[in-house]
């Protein structure tokens, strides 16, 4: 894995700031505006689901950024500095050193799903103890099913994210992948339906799931790919 | 093509831009696929999913590569990584081969390009392989490096018994290390013999073009005592194993009014050698 302190700096920095962006955001939204016309657009206003929908979206959101950051600094980077001739020539099969690095890169987005989802809740919930917005009681939210949900989501997301890899190897261009990445988390993250309806924010399993199901087969296509052309 | 490659040699090959050779190494360190044909290497087919057959090779291709942003140690504990060897003895070892100039702490995006190929070279000889594929290592050095290169190859070759095919456009370097030549051209090996052989049958000359050839060839003969001359056609005249120094020649021709148009020495034989392997094939 290339990467030095000060991207792991970098990482912790952006993990850090999208927190307190997400917490003073919802923050922000309870405070602000008159609880009336929230409860208009969204009718499960105040409560730890409405919560809980605005920081998992967030999380998508910033998940997918950071997907592409990993894909940048451990895929795109190792083709367009040509260091990839170098590990090509190590005494292992292609298809698993690029499994390894699409490994490392699902399981680096997922912690930072689902790190995101719970410092951002947490950090909501502290906050929530001191100037008290919120009464219902919180048991039921951290059940096992809102951990399975999360656990769904966080998948799902990580999935999503790697569509991206497929417009950025074209021409290994980092900037593709930029501009693909943020088109993918401004279109399918952000809030997409219309108000008063259950499900504000996210997408729904229709658009979801065959998202998901692509960014998988845009990995297999790529190790594919990668295991059977020359390098040059 | 069939490349006779004996284990303990060093084996060059030598050819034109873009006659197929780094295209053939490439195949042969497994970064490109064979579309048909098959290689054999170590006694082994190597087929389009081998990849074990890596772990016996070090290699150099086209210009080093590196993670600039690493130092050329952090670099040399990645590879040795990537091969299951942590022991920093091993790196340091290697290192003391060639003179990084204390830089193999410093970010490899500051080095020269000459300490750039040298730090390759080091990589891809820290593991001691049996096989060790050099592609135009020569290349952005200068002739000091060229000399400690030139030691390197020869002290791996001589130590661990490694086997080195070497690509080189630098003929006269090859000249003083190699043991076999290979000439290609065009995708195809058109010659292939001994070092030894090339320069035996190579026979040092000097050639003179002067404005009277049956005065310089009595002056040869009777004043300077050359036995071995030839007269080629009018005003050329070929000398062989000269027991006289070329600048002594020369004053002894001015000093008898002998105008010099032209004089050139040949001490490459392996210039003359692959320039007639290349005449050669151009005529077929």
């Amino acid at each position: 894995m290339d990467m030095v302190k000060t991207d792991w700096k970098m990482y912790l920095l952006g993990f850090g700031l999208l927190n307190m962006i997400i917490v003073s955001c919802i923050w922000l939204l309870l405070h602000a505006i008159n609880p009336a016309d929230m409860k208009l657009m969204y009718p499960i206003f105040p409560s730890y689901r409405f919560v809980y929908e605005w920081i998992i979206t967030a999380s998508k959101f910033g998940t997918t950024i950071f997907e592409a950051v990993l894909l940048v600094g451990i895929i795109l980077n190792e083709y367009k500095n040509k260091t990839i001739l170098i590990l090509f020539q190590y005494p292992y099969p292609r298809w698993k050193l690029l499994l390894s690095k699409i490994l490392l890169i699902g399981l680096l987005a997922f912690t930072f799903f689902s790190c995101t989802t719970v410092v951002s809740f947490i950090g909501f919930m502290t906050m929530n103890t001191f100037d008290a917005m919120i009464y219902e009681p919180i048991t039921s939210l951290l059940s096992v099913h809102l951990i399975l949900e999360i656990m769904i989501q966080g998948l799902g997301t990580v999935a999503i994210g790697f569509i991206p890899l497929f417009f950025g190897m074209i021409h290994k261009s980092v900037k593709t992948t930029w501009i693909t990445s943020t088109l993918l988390a401004f279109l399918i993250h952000l809030p997409i339906n219309a108000p008063n309806e259950r499900m504000i924010y996210g997408t729904k399993p229709i658009l979801y799931i065959p998202l998901a199901i692509a960014g998988i087969m845009v990995t297999v296509h790529f190790i594919y790919q990668a295991n059977n052309r020359d390098v040059s | 093509m069939n490349l006779h490659v004996k284990r303990g040699e060093i084996h060059s090959l030598i050819g034109q831009n873009k006659a197929g050779i780094t295209s053939l190494l490439k195949l042969l360190t497994g970064l490109w696929k064979p579309t048909s044909g098959e290689i054999e290497l170590f006694g082994e087919r190597i087929d389009k999913n081998a990849y074990l057959y890596l772990e016996k090779m070090g290699s150099v291709i086209e210009s080093p590569i590196f993670y600039e942003h690493r130092t050329g140690f952090e670099n040399l504990m990645i590879h040795g990584a990537y091969l299951g060897i942590y022991d920093h003895l091993q790196i340091i070892d290697a290192l003391a081969l060639f003179d990084l100039q204390g830089m193999e702490h410093n970010p490899v995006r500051s080095y020269s390009f000459g300490l750039k190929q040298k730090l390759g070279i080091i990589r891809a000889i820290v593991m001691k392989p049996e096989l060790l594929i050099l592609d135009e290592p020569m290349k952005g050095l200068d002739p000091i490096e060229k000399k400690e290169l030139r030691q390197v190859i020869r002290n791996i070759n001589h130590q661990y018994g490694t086997t080195v095919i070497i690509s080189s456009h630098h003929l006269e370097d090859l000249e003083q290390i190699t043991d076999t030549v290979g000439v290609i051209h065009d995708g195809k090996l058109i010659k292939e013999e001994a070092m030894e052989q090339i320069k035996a049958k190579s026979l040092a000359y000097i050639d003179l073009t002067t404005d009277d050839d049956h005065k310089t060839a009595y002056l040869l003969e009777k004043k300077l005592h050359i036995q071995h001359f030839q007269v080629l056609h009018s005003g050329q005249i070929r000398i062989f194993k000269s027991p006289l120094p070329v600048h002594e020649i020369v004053n002894q021709l001015v000093t008898h009014h002998i105008q010099i148009h032209e004089i050139t020495q040949n001490q490459h034989p392996l210039e003359r050698y692959i320039l007639n392997c290349n005449k050669g094939s151009e005529k077929h």
